[in-house]
C-alpha cells in the first residue's frame, strides 16, 4: 500500500479517485492545484504521484518538472492521468520525466487506475 | 466541437461516481450523479437556446424582466451545486431597480451557467486555503449606462485582456480560461453568447472588491409593477 499524491483539479473526480484508492488501502493526499500540491509535499512522504496535466494556472508538466528538481523526488513513480491525450506530449517527455504510465482519463476505469497504481507501486 | 468536448468531464464524473458506488456498495455518490446530470442538462439546454437566439438575431423579442427576481431565482437554483463545492451564495441587490429589457429564459440560463462555472473555478483556485468557506455573490447595481448584473467571487484570473483572448481561443484551445479553470469554461462562453443578444455583452467586472463576470442591461421604460 502506498502514500499517493493525487493532483486532480475537479472536485467530484478528485473525491471519487481518492475514495476508490483509499478503499484499496492506499493513503491519499489529494490536491486541486499545483501550488497546493508542492506545499503539501513538505508534510507528506509521497511514494507515488498521479497527475492531471490540465489544471488551472500551471499545467501538470510544469508541476512535474518542479518536483523532479527536488533530489528526494527525482525517482518518485508518476502516473499521468489526463483528459489530454498522450499524443500532445513532446517525444521523449515520458523518458525525460520518468513517467511510469500515461492513462487517458475518459477511457480509464477506476479498476484500470487501481491496476496502474499497483504496478507503479511494485516497480518503485 | 468545443462544446461537445466540454461534455466529457461531466460524463466522466457520472461514469466514475457510478463505478465507485458499484465498487463500494454505497449510494452516497449518487447525489453527485444527480447534481452533475442536472447541471449538464442546464448546459445543453442553454447551448441550444443560445443557438436559437443567435438565429433570431435582431428579431429576438426582449421583454421587461425583474433583475432582482432573476438573481434571486438563480441563487436558489445553484444552491445545491454551491453546497457541493462548500460555497455560500449571497445576493446583493441593494436598492430598487425597475425592470430591464431582456430575454427571460436567456437571462436565467446565462446567470445559472456563470454561477456554476465560477463556483467550480473557485474551488480549484482556493484549494490551498481550505479553512475558508467560499462565497459567490450574485449582484446588481446601477451605473450611468444601465443596470449591471452578474456573478462575483474572490478569485483572480478574470480580467478584460484574458477574457478577450479566451473568447478568441474558445473552440481552438482545450483550456481557454487557463488561469481560471482546468475545464473548458463552456458555461461562461454559452452565457456570453446568450447575453450578447440582450445586453452590452458579458465582460469581467468588479463589485465591492470582488472579481466577476457581468453584463449591462437597458432599463425598460415600462412602468415597474414589482
Amino acid at each position: 500500500m502506498a502514500n499517493i499524491l493525487l493532483l486532480e483539479p475537479d472536485l467530484i473526480l478528485g473525491k471519487t479517485y481518492s475514495k476508490y484508492l483509499e478503499s484499496l488501502g492506499h493513503n491519499l493526499n489529494w490536491q486541486q492545484s499545483a501550488q497546493a500540491a508542492v506545499q503539501s509535499l513538505d508534510n507528506f512522504q509521497a511514494q507515488l504521484a498521479i497527475i492531471e496535466l490540465q489544471i488551472a494556472g500551471h499545467n501538470g508538466l510544469e508541476f512535474l518538472y518542479e518536483i523532479r528538481s527536488y533530489p528526494d523526488l527525482q525517482t518518485l513513480p508518476v502516473i499521468i492521468q489526463s483528459v489530454v491525450g498522450k499524443s500532445t506530449l513532446q517525444p521523449n517527455v515520458m523518458e525525460q520525466l520518468q513517467i511510469n504510465a500515461y492513462l487517458h482519463k475518459p477511457s480509464t476505469s477506476l479498476a484500470q487506475l487501481g491496476e496502474a497504481v499497483s504496478s507503479a507501486a511494485r516497480s518503485s | 466541437m468545443s462544446f461537445a468536448e466540454s461534455l466529457k468531464i461531466p460524463l466522466l464524473q457520472v461514469a466514475r461516481s457510478a463505478e465507485l458506488s458499484h465498487h463500494t456498495g454505497k449510494t452516497e455518490n449518487l447525489k453527485d450523479v444527480a447534481i452533475v446530470s442536472d447541471n449538464l442538462q442546464i448546459l445543453i439546454d442553454s447551448y441550444v437556446l443560445s443557438i436559437q437566439m443567435e438565429v433570431q438575431g435582431d428579431q429576438l423579442q426582449l421583454e421587461p424582466v425583474s433583475i432582482g427576481a432573476a438573481l434571486n431565482d438563480t441563487a436558489h437554483a445553484i444552491s445545491a451545486h454551491a453546497n457541493k463545492y462548500s460555497c455560500d451564495v449571497e445576493l446583493a441587490i441593494a436598492g430598487k431597480y425597475g425592470p430591464i429589457l431582456a430575454h427571460p429564459a436567456g437571462l436565467k440560463a446565462a446567470l445559472l451557467n456563470i454561477g456554476q462555472a465560477l463556483i467550480e473555478a473557485q474551488s480549484q483556485n482556493a484549494s490551498n486555503k481550505p479553512a475558508k468557506r467560499q462565497v459567490i455573490k450574485l449582484a446588481a447595481h446601477r451605473t450611468g449606462h444601465g443596470i449591471v448584473a452578474g456573478v462575483f467571487t474572490d478569485i483572480n484570473g478574470i480580467d478584460s485582456a484574458r477574457f478577450k483572448v479566451a473568447k478568441q481561443l474558445y473552440g481552438n484551445a482545450k483550456q481557454p480560461l487557463s488561469q481560471l479553470t482546468s475545464a473548458s469554461g463552456a458555461g461562461i462562453f454559452v452565457a456570453s453568447s446568450l447575453l450578447g443578444n440582450m445586453s452590452s455583452g458579458l465582460r469581467p467586472a468588479r463589485y465591492q472588491k470582488q472579481n466577476g463576470l457581468a453584463a449591462t442591461f437597458t432599463p425598460s421604460q415600462q412602468l415597474a409593477l414589482v
